[in-house]
C-alpha cells in the first residue's frame, strides 16, 4: 500500500519535472530569439529572396574561372594538404587513443590525464581557429594548414579510437598479459584485433571530416583552394564564389563516394 | 630454475590477503597453499568463496594486500615491470571464457602464448622462427585440432576453444598452470574431455596445474589433491578420501557474508 503510494509520487514527479524541461525549453528559445532581435516575419522572405540571388549573382558560375592552372594548383594543394594532414594524424592518434584509454592506458597515473588534455585541447579550439594561431606562429601557407588539420584531426578520430579501445572486453586483454608480454604486446594482440575494424571506420570518417576542413582553412591563409574562396567572396564576384562552392560540394561528394566504398570494402 | 631434481614446491603461497581497493572486506583472508612438482590441484569452493581472486593473484592479474607468493626462486609479490613479466611467462593460465583473439587464426592464437619471448613487433609481423611453428602445430595437433590450423577462433565451437586455450597455454612453455573454472561454459561431456585433456597434457609437460573448479565430481575423478575454499579461507585441503557429503555442504553452504 504505501509502496505504491510512492510509485504513484515519483511518476508525478517524473512528469513534473518533463514539463518543467519542456517550459524552460519554450523560454529559452523565446529569450534568444528576443536578444537577436530575430524578425521572425522575414523567414517568408527567405526563399524568394534566395531565388532571386541564385538567379541574377551566382547564375551563371564562372565555370571557366575554376579551370584555370593556377586555381587547379590550389585544389590540388588542398588534396595534399588533407592527405597529410589525415595520415599525420591518424598515425598520431593511434598510440594517442591508447594512452587516454583508461582501461589499457600503459602509463595509467601521468600518461592518462595528459593524452587526454592534449585530446581535448585539440578538439575544445575549431580548426579554423587553430588555422589563424599557426599562420601567425609559421606564416601564411600551406604548412600552419596542415598544422591546423591535424590537430583537428587528432581531436577527432583520437577520441573515438579511444572510446573504442574503452569498450573492448578485457578477457582477451587479460590472457596476454597473463603470458607475459609487454605493454606493446598487450597492445598489439589483446586491443587491436578487437578495434581494427571500428577503427578503419573511424579513420575514413576522419578523412572526411579532415578533407571538408581543408577546403575552407585557406579562407585565414593557411593553403588551399579557401584563399580564391575568400577573394572572390571580398570582390563580390559572386559567379566565382558560386563555381568554388559547386567545386567543393563536387569533391566533397567523390571523397564521401570513396569513402563509401572503402567503408564497404573493409566491413563486408 | 625448476630442474627435476629440486625437492621445494613449484609454488608456495603464505598469508595472502586480498581486498579489492573500494571495498572493505577481504576476499582473501589468509590463505597458505603450495603445489608440488607435477600436480594437479583441484580447487573447489562456492562461488564468491576466492577461488578466482587466488588464482588471479598468483600472475598478478590481482594485485595482493599482504602476503608472500613464492614461484621457484621467485617472490611474485615483489616483482615489477620486466621481472613480474618474466615470471607470467613461467604461468599459463586457462580461462573459463577462453579469451582468445577472436578474429585470429588457431594458430596464430598459439603462437601468441610466446608473446613473453619473443618482441611484440616480431610477433605482430608473424615472424615467428620455424621451430616455434612446428611445435604450435605438433601442439595443436595433440589436442585434435590439426584440421583447424587456418580456422579463424571465433568459427569453432566451446569445446575446441578451450582447446585453443590449453595449447597456448601449455606453448607459452610454463612450469605452472592455472586453470580458471575450464570447463563452466561447456556441456557436461565436453567438460570431462577438457578437464581429461588438462590432467594428461599437464603430465606429459611435466606442469603442475592449480585448477579452480565449481563441480566436485569432476574434480574428483581428474586432480590428486583438493583444496576447498570458504569466505576467504583454506578450509580443506588433502585428497578426496576425507571430503565427506557433510563437509562439502558445509563448504558450499551460504555464505556467513552477505557480500560476493
Amino acid at each position: 500500500m504505501i509502496a505504491s503510494v510512492s510509485v504513484v509520487r515519483a511518476r508525478q514527479l517524473r512528469l513534473l519535472s518533463r514539463f518543467t524541461v519542456l517550459l524552460l525549453s519554450g523560454v529559452g528559445l523565446w529569450m534568444s530569439l528576443n536578444y537577436l532581435n530575430v524578425h521572425v516575419e522575414r523567414f517568408e522572405q527567405l526563399f524568394q529572396r534566395l531565388g532571386v540571388l541564385f538567379a541574377n549573382r551566382y547564375y551563371p558560375p564562372d565555370l571557366e574561372y575554376i579551370t584555370r592552372p593556377g586555381f587547379l594548383k590550389s585544389v590540388l594543394e588542398t588534396i595534399h594538404m588533407a592527405f597529410l594532414a589525415a595520415l599525420i594524424g591518424l598515425l598520431v592518434s593511434a598510440p594517442l587513443a591508447w594512452l587516454a584509454s583508461f582501461n589499457v592506458s600503459p602509463f595509467p597515473k601521468m600518461g592518462y590525464p595528459l593524452a587526454r588534455l592534449l585530446i581535448t585541447t585539440s578538439r575544445a579550439i575549431h580548426e579554423m581557429i587553430w588555422a589563424i594561431i599557426f599562420v601567425m606562429i609559421v606564416g601564411y601557407g600551406v604548412l600552419a594548414g596542415v598544422i591546423a588539420l591535424t590537430l583537428s584531426c587528432i581531436g577527432f578520430s583520437a577520441k573515438l579510437f579511444a572510446e573504442e579501445i574503452e569498450s573492448i572486453a578485457p578477457g582477451p586483454v587479460e590472457a596476454v598479459k597473463a603470458s607475459g608480454a609487454s605493454p606493446l604486446g598487450v597492445f598489439l594482440f589483446g586491443v587491436l584485433p578487437q578495434v581494427k575494424t571500428a577503427w578503419i571506420g573511424i579513420s575514413i570518417y576522419t578523412w572526411d571530416v579532415v578533407f571538408r576542413a581543408s577546403t575552407v582553412v585557406g579562407f585565414v591563409g593557411a593553403g588551399g583552394m579557401g584563399w580564391y574562396l575568400r577573394r572572390a567572396a571580398d570582390q563580390l564576384q559572386s559567379d566565382r564564389v558560386a563555381a568554388i562552392v559547386l567545386l567543393i560540394v563536387a569533391l566533397v561528394a567523390c571523397s564521401e563516394l570513396f569513402s563509401f566504398y572503402a567503408r564497404k570494402r573493409f566491413h563486408g | 630454475m625448476g630442474h627435476a631434481v629440486n625437492p621445494s614446491p613449484i609454488l608456495a603461497i603464505s598469508d595472502l590477503k586480498v581486498r579489492y581497493p573500494g571495498t572493505a572486506v577481504d576476499v582473501l583472508r589468509g590463505v597458505e597453499l603450495t603445489v608440488g612438482k607435477q600436480e594437479l590441484v583441484a580447487v573447489i569452493g562456492a562461488s564468491g568463496s576466492g577461488k578466482s581472486t587466488l588464482i588471479r593473484c598468483i600472475n598478478r592479474l590481482v594485485e595482493p594486500t599482504s602476503g608472500t607468493i613464492r614461484l621457484l626462486d621467485a617472490e611474485v609479490t615483489a616483482l615489477r615491470g620486466a621481472a613480474l613479466r618474466r615470471a607470467r611467462k613461467r604461468m599459463g593460465m586457462i580461462f573459463q571464457e577462453f579469451n582468445l583473439i577472436d578474429r585470429y587464426k588457431v594458430l596464430d592464437n598459439v603462437l601468441a602464448g610466446r608473446l613473453g619471448h619473443y618482441s611484440a613487433l616480431r610477433c605482430f609481423f608473424s615472424l615467428y622462427p620455424r621451430d616455434a611453428i612446428d611445435r604450435a602445430v605438433r601442439l595443436l595437433e595433440r589436442v585434435g585440432l590439426g584440421d583447424f590450423l587456418d580456422t579463424r577462433a571465433d568459427a569453432l565451437s566451446g569445446g575446441q576453444r578451450q582447446r585453443v586455450g590449453i595449447a597456448r597455454a601449455i606453448f607459452q612453455g610454463p612450469e605452472l598452470l592455472l586453470v580458471d573454472e575450464p570447463t563452466s561454459s561447456l556441456d557436461p561431456r565436453i567438460a570431462s574431455e577438457i578437464m581429461g585433456l588438462i590432467r594428461d597434457i599437464a603430465q606429459e609437460q611435466g606442469v603442475a596445474a592449480l585448477c579452480n573448479i565449481h563441480d566436485v565430481a569432476l574434480a574428483r575423478r581428474f586432480a590428486s589433491r583438493v583444496v576447498a575454499l570458504k569466505d576467504g579461507r583454506k578450509v580443506y585441503d588433502g585428497t578426496f578420501d576425507h571430503l565427506d557429503q557433510e563437509r562439502l555442504a558445509w563448504i558450499y553452504a551460504e555464505p556467513s557474508r552477505g557480500h560476493s
